[in-house]
């Protein structure tokens, strides 16, 4: 008798998606050029420092390489991508405001659910427009600012011109120098000294036009001894042209402060999602990167942290879900430019189905970097033989005072795992169940009850047969 | 004048490229001396050595690549191969024959004069059943009066027929200004083993890879390599292996040290190709380091295109225990004395594989003045 492979099922993406017709307003034409640029940064009301740095953005992408590494991105044509979209709303704090599809789908995502239950404030960008913004009162008392990009651009300048690509400069690949060119909405926080927001901060991401890229911008500045949590959250329907993501997140974690930045990526298979993020993080500042990615056609995504205060430290725990069509290639880099800096990086990846997963790391420790700890681990579960999962750490030591330990494990469901929990009285299914959702908990142990729900309904592991 | 290969030591699978670990460059100087010599001493009874390369195709018998996740794939046996096939001044094909079990290592030393150079061009055939331990030398090589600096260029392919088996130790001990090319390529049939120890404990420059394809049902390969690097020389080395067929085993194992102004840089990759059920690959990597100017990189790779399989890595890097250290040192060593005999112990796996004491003592002299320095 044949044996049966072990099945993860496909989880249900109608909630995701479900495509609103009417919903644009207006959207530039296909393509990139100056006069595109121009009208998206009039449409923005740029002060002309934006708009100087948009045509540089420009200037750079029309000069810049492909990335000579990674998945293959042949497929994208930038002469084929819309690069702005205004929805038919405005800006609003009141989701009972919102165009009916809009809130509809929204609705669907649970986005105003949790706002009410877990969430301190929202965002909700829509295409390439925020179009949801609202803060609970304790927020506004303690002076924290969480507002829309293009809101902070003008009413808090000077801090965003000190802050805005600085820390992902747009020379360092040409998805950054195409964001600098095109970038629109997006979320901005301060969080003043001292301030410990109890609850989290979530900005979500729909993508619903065909061919059209998403180009937000979010910033967070956490001053001195503060602590945050947000949450970023996207997704899109499925279409069957190319969209893009090339978003751009940019931390700043001063001394003593703690920032958690918790993503649960789930965009739609035709999504090429090329975004960057990094953090700087000061003296005995601490950045903690949660992530999911379950969707997308191809996935390139490494968040960066810069440990330059002395006691920085970073922790990376990331889980990847690739399925038919899927190249997820995603990972960590973190620099130590400091003493006594430690970082954890921890990733987990499940590929299924002809899914490729690939983790993909570096770890620089620069000499001054003394006494500094780190630790990679990675692990890797293929469910059958069409599937890949690659590893492709990379270490650059330059001290004799720092311990590096890098760990990584590739395989299937372990046969005697699954035997010993069946000596227990669980079934084969419900043993694999259960491999499974351990071998994803740290991850999702790390997010808050109502979006751990989400995750583990996004894995929806259905086990079938035996290991084959 | 100098010649430069720019794309040795590749990855197999690019990364970033700002972090210079894609590939590498050498430059070769181009002035000495061919060096001429008869690196063998003894030739036991089974094995023939002839120096008539012409009918080796080993290219052939090395299947293409299988990956499919990505499109810039790079080769791993590199323009080291191509440049020695072209330049080679010694050429042998050394043949162990069906069923023979060689007692005695059998060694080949070859020992540069001043400014020499030496590219060689060796294929070993281990056919069918046969066993047996090879040992190659590279040892001298001192600048000459005009201050050419002497450099060796290798390519050793190995074809290990079903079920034989083979040792293989190299020990690169040319002296520390020289430049040493290295490439090493085996194919591993059914039920075959093939044990390499490489042992990089000379040179300025010193530019080393090992592709070992395990091509037949239950093939088996250990690939250690141990490396020692010191005032500002330079070690880049490259192990690779690739698992093609079902419940082969294969473990890359690197034990080093360095100090001073050393900068090393070990790629490894343990590559399962689809097909390979129920194989095993190992990669472990464990890193003294003992000088504050050190440059260590380290980037090993898993790739897996088959489920059924057990893939993992370990690396360490660190200086020496400090308890162990303080131990030892309550024990009436000094602390010089202590580190020695850790990074020793570390490598003792390594050590006891060497057949012959004066290996021996030219990998612990050079152990020591690694230490010490």
């Amino acid at each position: 008798m044949a044996k049966q492979k072990t099945r993860v099922e496909e989880f249900n993406r109608d909630i995701y998606d479900v495509y609103d017709h009417d919903t644009t307003e207006y959207q530039m034409e296909q393509g990139l050029n100056e006069e595109i640029v121009r009208s998206i940064s009039k449409e923005k009301d740029d002060p002309q420092w934006m708009l100087d740095l948009r045509l540089k953005g420009l200037a750079l992408f029309q000069k810049m390489p492909m990335p000579s590494w990674g998945p293959w991105l042949g497929e994208l044509d930038m002469s084929k991508v819309v690069t702005y979209v205004r929805p038919n709303a405005k800006m609003t704090d009141d989701w009972k405001e919102l165009p009916p599809d809009i809130r509809r789908t929204f609705d669907r995502l649970g986005i105003p659910q949790a706002e009410r239950t877990s969430l301190f404030g929202v965002g909700a960008q829509y295409d390439s427009e925020i179009v949801y913004h609202s803060v609970q009162q304790e927020m506004r008392d303690n002076n924290v600012v969480y507002t829309d990009m293009e809101s902070a651009m003008h009413e808090y300048e000077d801090i965003v011109r000190a802050h805005f690509m600085k820390l992902l400069t747009m020379d360092e690949h040409i998805f950054l120098a195409l964001h600098a060119a095109v970038w629109s909405g997006g979320s901005f926080v301060y969080v003043p000294k001292g301030v410990k927001v109890r609850m989290p901060l979530q900005s979500y991401f729909r993508l619903n036009a065909p061919g059209a890229g998403q180009f937000e911008h979010t910033l967070i500045i956490c001053e001195e001894g503060s602590e945050l949590h947000f949450i970023e959250g996207c997704s899109a329907p499925r279409h069957n042209r190319l969209n893009l993501h090339a978003g751009c997140v940019e931390l700043f974690v001063h001394e003593g402060a703690k920032l958690r930045y918790s993503t649960i990526e789930n965009w739609s298979k035709n999504m090429m999602n090329l975004n960057s993020k990094r953090a700087r993080v000061e003296k005995d500042g601490t950045i903690e990167w949660v992530s999911g990615t379950f969707g997308s056609h191809i996935t390139m995504l490494y968040p960066s942290s810069m440990l330059v205060g002395e006691g920085a430290r970073s922790e990376y725990t990331g889980i990847s879900f690739s399925g038919k069509g899927q190249i997820i290639d995603t990972g960590a880099k973190v620099v130590h430019a400091a003493p006594h800096t430690s970082s954890t990086t921890t990733s987990k990846s499940i590929s299924r189905d002809g899914g490729q997963a690939v983790f993909r790391s570096s770890v620089k420790i620069a000499p001054r970097a003394t006494d500094s700890k780190c630790s990679v681990i990675c692990e890797s579960l293929m469910m059958d033989n069409d599937s890949r999962a690659d590893t492709i750490p990379v270490m650059d030591v330059r001290n004799d005072t720092s311990d590096i330990g890098h760990e990584a494990k590739i395989g299937r469901i372990s046969e005697t795992a699954v035997y010993y929990l069946m000596t227990r009285g669980l079934s084969e299914e419900e043993a694999k169940a259960m491999i499974v959702r351990g071998f994803v908990e740290p991850v999702t142990k790390e997010l808050p009850l109502e979006y751990a729900v989400e995750m583990n309904r996004l894995i929806s592991l259905e086990l079938e047969g035996t290991i084959g | 004048m100098h010649i430069r290969l720019a794309s040795l030591n590749r990855l197999p699978v690019r990364t970033w490229s700002w972090l210079s670990v894609n590939e590498s460059a050498l430059e070769i100087p181009s002035l000495g001396a061919m060096y001429h010599g008869d690196p063998f001493a003894d030739v036991p009874v089974g094995v023939t050595i002839r120096s008539d390369v012409s009918d080796v195709d080993f290219r052939s018998s090395v299947p293409p690549r299988f990956h499919a996740a990505e499109g810039n794939l790079h080769e791993v046996v590199d323009d080291t191969a191509r440049f020695v096939e072209q330049r080679a001044s010694y050429r042998a094909v050394l043949e162990i024959g069906e069923d023979v079990s060689v007692e005695a290592p059998m060694t080949a030393t070859f020992d540069l004069g001043a400014g020499e150079q030496l590219f060689d061009r060796i294929h070993v055939r281990a056919l069918r059943g046969s066993n047996a331990k090879i040992v190659f030398r590279y040892l001298g090589g001192r600048p000459s009066a005009d201050d050419v600096v002497p450099c060796h260029g290798g390519f050793v392919s190995f074809e290990i027929e079903e079920g034989a088996s083979l040792t293989f130790i190299q020990i690169q001990a040319l002296c520390d200004r020289a430049v040493h090319l290295d490439a090493i390529d085996a194919v591993v049939a059914r039920e075959g083993k093939f044990e390499v120890l490489l042992s990089e404990i000379g040179g300025q420059e010193a530019m080393a890879s090992c592709n070992v394809e395990l091509l037949g049902k239950s093939a088996e390969s250990t690939v250690n390599g141990l490396y020692l690097a010191g005032n500002d020389s330079v070690r880049d080395l490259n192990y690779r292996i690739g698992f093609a067929k079902p419940e082969t085993i294969g473990l890359i194992r690197v034990r080093g040290a360095l100090n001073g102004k050393a900068r090393k840089t070990m790629k490894s990759t343990i590559d399962f190709i689809r097909g390979a059920s129920k194989s095993q690959g190992r990669e472990e990597e464990s890193v003294l380091v003992l000088g504050d100017e050190v440059v260590n990189v380290s980037t090993p790779l898993l790739l897996c295109g088959e489920d059924d399989v057990s893939g993992e890595h370990a690396t360490s890097i660190g200086r020496p225990n400090s308890e162990k250290l303080y131990y030892l040192m309550s024990r009436g060593f000094t602390e010089k004395q202590a580190r020695i005999l850790l990074v020793e112990a570390s490598m003792s796996t390594m050590l006891d594989m060497i057949p012959d004491t004066d290996g021996r003592a030219r990998v612990l002299a050079a152990l020591r003045e690694v230490v010490e320095a």
